[in-house]
């Protein structure tokens, strides 16, 4: 694939965060605050069976007991949980569209601005081969290829219509691999998730197009709350992409998303992110607080779960996808490029936990720091007593562009078989000097120089990217660094 | 030391204030003391009968967490060097290294009553390391021992620290001991910890060191039920050095921790941790080197290595390399590696007529070599030698 690609440096001259405007678009929101009843409205809102209101009040009221964590490394003053509003849906969804041309014109032209095809003529044209779940707001407001892929058995949609049509289904794997009471974000996410999408792919089936979420927020002083699930059965494969922009506020947001995968004996789940929320300002005024929990769970034998992870934006990210190899020979992947820039704060890793036999892992991970922000990788390995033969490689390279920035590095080996072979390595260094001079001697100015060599840092990441997301992180790694250099 | 009442009571009122640490906290996570703090431990006294052998011309003796001036050879020292208990010393730098917010250090602190004070002055160059041998058979014990070594500008240094005890008995040493490394001064420390299998052992190692100074430390761990070594370098002086290397064998249900820690404060200065362990039996490792990298320490240097190598199931292993960077223009990098002995390699061995049982202990001991390989005082590595060869045969006989 070709990753030099000469556009890509395009971004650089913009100096603003590109997909900072608001789209004015009439809302249907719950007022700020959360107690029981919020829960239970934002349930009765979305028409949701009886077990999913008492799994919501359940979860809250673990909530309830709860701390925050504050093991990991960022900083930021306690969000008032009271002060969010804990639902907001583009109004029209109400009386949902039936079809494309039904939904409103200023999301299909927000999707437009943001480049994300809505339109399938555009696809059936060539322009993309993706289908896409448009998540606004934390609703999900269209789904294109609904059909071609209902063909073939394949669920995919948003989690509501989901509750609504499969409801055997989601009550069958909802919550089985990030369980309700699992962590303080994702306690929260399983009381008031709001939306986001289903997959399910059957038996046999090799998902002919990439499946794609982009998440959007949009409107002001609202937690955002996506829970999507998908589930690869028997001997399936699928290639899952998730994308995330947001207007530019001065407020922090509140993002508090919960991925659950799940695949059977023989199936594939690839699963890429391009992250790039709002970062905040320079002086770290605004930006999204983004703490995810993202698990997958290779339940059958021979299955394989990949997570590959471009983050970007965010003003604080806190997310550690991870893989649960229970099924013999299953095969857990986690490729990761993280920049931070100005104030930006990252602390992101996995967690492979080896429980069946030859089980195997693979972690790539490269931070890049700049400006003042702090990129921290945590990850765990944990081989259990009855993992005969795992397998683990990870390497964990940062790199450093100036002085008052840091890169950190908090690996977690446990090991309690003997049989394991488990390495780890990670690197700190700092951008090549004489690397961004031989640029410059020709005739690349310095911030092309950067982007360059940092390009070919990530190179290893990248390359496990979908086309279209590879050239789109490029341009986003040059957009992220800029004014990091001169 | 007339400051020395209120400081213990200051440690005092920190230790009651913290109590023995759980495993909820981040630092103890995999080691549960929980063990040692439901126990008593007696005052009583009694003379230790434990055969010991010194390692060079002077050695300091304490039986039972008291120096026996009998057992002891300090006569004839070269001028310049100081060696005696600590309780007849003063020195104003004493506590100033050692954190004073470890429930294991204010214990220390609140209640130790003998250890060892080393004074070099400058210049001094010394080949014969000086033995401090600690010997224990008290059942029911507990032993507080505190160390003081200071050496002089430019001074060259070393010091084996030994804790041997009777196997079977069952007691608790906590000790501390605070290292000065005073500009180009050169000091080698070896820790050798032979406690009974059924002890405590905890230590707090923290050395700190001056422009161009060398402190090299190498842990030996062969001993105790429990037991845990907090090594914390300070690099105070441009151009510092410190290497930090450790061995632990471990075997039946041991456990043992090492928390490392490496202060990176100023800039230009290297250092370098290699840990290995073998493990046997139910045996478990705790292994966590932290590096910090201060913000204005430019053109650091660190590396640091754990290997581990398990012998049987049920041993464990848990690793925790971290790195923690605020310069740009530095080398860092970590590595851990987990497994059993290379299949092909023993393949190889055997192909060479070499029985399978002989190739894996030849393995075994080569792993083990690389970090006695390290070790420059020929008397210490090879007594080290014998002692991993006999942990060996037991292991595999």
């Amino acid at each position: 694939m070709k990753i030099e690609d000469e556009n890509s440096f395009d971004g650089l001259t913009d100096k603003e965060y590109k997909y900072g405007f608001v789209t004015d678009i009439e809302s249907d929101s719950l007022p700020p605050g959360l107690d029981e009843n919020v829960v239970r409205e934002i349930s009765r809102r979305k028409e949701e069976p009886e077990w999913l209101t008492e799994w919501r009040v359940k979860a809250y009221h673990h909530w309830t007991t709860l701390e925050p964590p504050t093991w990991a490394k960022v900083e930021f003053p306690p969000i008032d949980y009271q002060a969010l509003s804990y639902y907001s849906a583009p109004k029209q969804k109400i009386d949902a569209p039936k079809s494309l041309d039904e939904v409103d014109p200023e999301l299909l032209e927000t999707y437009k601005k943001l480049g994300i095809p809505l339109g399938e003529q555009e696809v059936l044209a060539g322009v993309a081969t993706v289908a896409v779940d448009a998540v606004f707001d934390s609703v999900s407001v269209a789904t294109t290829f609904k059909k071609n892929l209902e063909e073939l058995g394949i669920i995919f949609g948003s989690f509501s219509d989901a509750v609504k049509d499969h409801p055997e289904l989601v009550k069958q794997y909802l919550g089985t691999v990030v369980p309700y009471k699992d962590n303080y974000y994702a306690t929260l996410n399983s009381a008031v998730f709001s939306d986001g999408s289903f997959c399910y792919i059957p038996k046999g089936v090799r998902c002919p197009m990439e499946l794609s979420t982009y998440f959007r927020i949009n409107a002001a002083n609202t937690g955002q709350f996506e829970r999507t699930l998908l589930i690869a059965d028997e001997g399936a494969y699928v290639s899952y992409l998730e994308g995330c922009t947001a207007p530019q506020r001065d407020e922090n947001q509140l993002h508090a998303a919960v991925v659950e995968l799940v695949a059977h004996k023989d199936a594939q789940i690839k699963y890429s992110t391009v992250q790039n929320w709002y970062p905040g300002d320079k002086e770290g005024k605004g930006g999204i607080y983004n703490f995810v929990t993202k698990r997958g769970h290779c339940r059958g034998d021979n299955s394989k779960i990949s997570w590959t992870q471009v983050e970007t934006g965010s003003a604080i990210t806190w997310k550690y996808p991870s893989c649960i190899l229970k099924g013999d020979n299953s095969v857990g992947e986690f490729y990761s490029v993280a920049v931070t820039n100005n104030m930006q704060q990252a602390d992101t890793g996995t967690k492979m936990i080896h429980i069946g036999k030859n089980t195997s892992s693979t972690i790539i991970s490269k931070g890049i720091s700049a400006g003042k922000a702090q990129n921290a990788y945590r990850g765990m390995v944990k081989v259990a007593e009855t993992a005969e033969n795992a397998r683990n490689f990870s390497q964990c390279d940062s790199m450093l562009i100036g002085d008052r920035c840091g890169a950190h590095t908090f690996p977690y080996i446990d090991i309690n078989n003997p049989t394991a072979q488990v390495e780890h390595e990670a690197t700190t260094t700092k951008i090549g000097e004489d690397q961004i001079f031989y640029c410059n001697q020709r005739g690349l100015d310095t911030e092309e120089a950067v982007g360059l060599i940092v390009n070919g840092f990530c190179k290893e990441v990248f390359k496990e990217l979908p086309m279209e997301f590879a050239v789109e992180a490029q341009k986003l790694l040059g957009i992220t660094l800029e004014g990091s250099v001169g | 030391m007339n400051d020395l009442q209120q400081m213990r009571d200051k440690a005092a009122s920190v230790f009651e204030q913290l109590g023995f640490p759980t495993t909820r906290e981040e630092l103890w996570r995999f080691t549960d003391v929980s063990a040692l703090a439901n126990q008593e431990f007696s005052n009583d006294w009694s003379p230790a009968s434990v055969d010991f052998l010194p390692l060079g011309e002077f050695y300091l003796v304490f039986e039972n967490g008291k120096l026996s001036p009998e057992k002891s050879n300090i006569g004839g020292l070269p001028e310049g060097i100081k060696v005696g208990s600590i309780m007849d010393r003063a020195d104003d730098r004493f506590g100033t290294l050692a954190d004073t917010q470890s429930a294991f250090v204010a214990a220390n602190t609140a209640c130790f009553s003998e250890g060892a004070f080393i004074e070099v002055a400058d210049g001094i160059e010394l080949d014969s390391p000086i033995h401090l041998i600690y010997l224990a058979d008290a059942d029911g014990a507990a032993f507080h021992l505190r160390n003081l070594i200071s050496v002089g500008v430019g001074s060259t240094f070393s010091v084996v620290e030994e804790y041997i005890g009777t196997p079977g008995t069952a007691y608790w040493t906590n000790a501390v001991t605070e290292v000065f490394a005073a500009d180009n001064a050169t000091v080698d420390h070896y820790k050798i910890q032979r406690e009974s299998k059924t002890a405590f052992h905890f230590q707090t190692l923290e050395a700190q060191l001056g422009k161009n100074a060398v402190f090299s430390n190498h842990a030996i761990a062969l001993g105790a039920a429990l037991g845990r070594n907090d090594i914390r370098g300070k690099l105070m002086g441009e151009g510092g050095e410190a290497i930090c290397n450790g061995l632990y064998l471990l075997n039946e249900k041991q456990h043992f921790d090492t928390h490392l820690f490496m202060d990176h404060a100023v800039a230009n200065c290297n250092s370098h941790e290699l840990y290995k362990g073998i493990l046997d039996e139910k045996s478990k490792a705790v292994f966590c080197g932290r590096i910090l990298v201060r913000q204005d320490a430019q053109q650091t240097d660190a590396v640091q290595s754990n290997r581990n190598l398990l012998l049987s199931r049920g041993a464990k292993v848990h690793s925790l390399p971290q790195l923690e960077i605020y310069a740009d223009d530095v080398k860092c990098t970590h590595g851990a590696t987990i497994g059993e002995l290379d299949e092909v390699a023993l393949y190889y061995l055997q192909t060479r007529g070499i029985d399978p049982a002989r190739g894996k202990a030849m393995l075994t001991y080569a792993f083990a070599n690389e970090v006695l390989n390290e070790m420059k005082s020929t008397p210490v590595r090879t007594y080290l030698e014998n002692l991993v060869h006999e942990w060996l045969e037991k292991v595999s006989g």
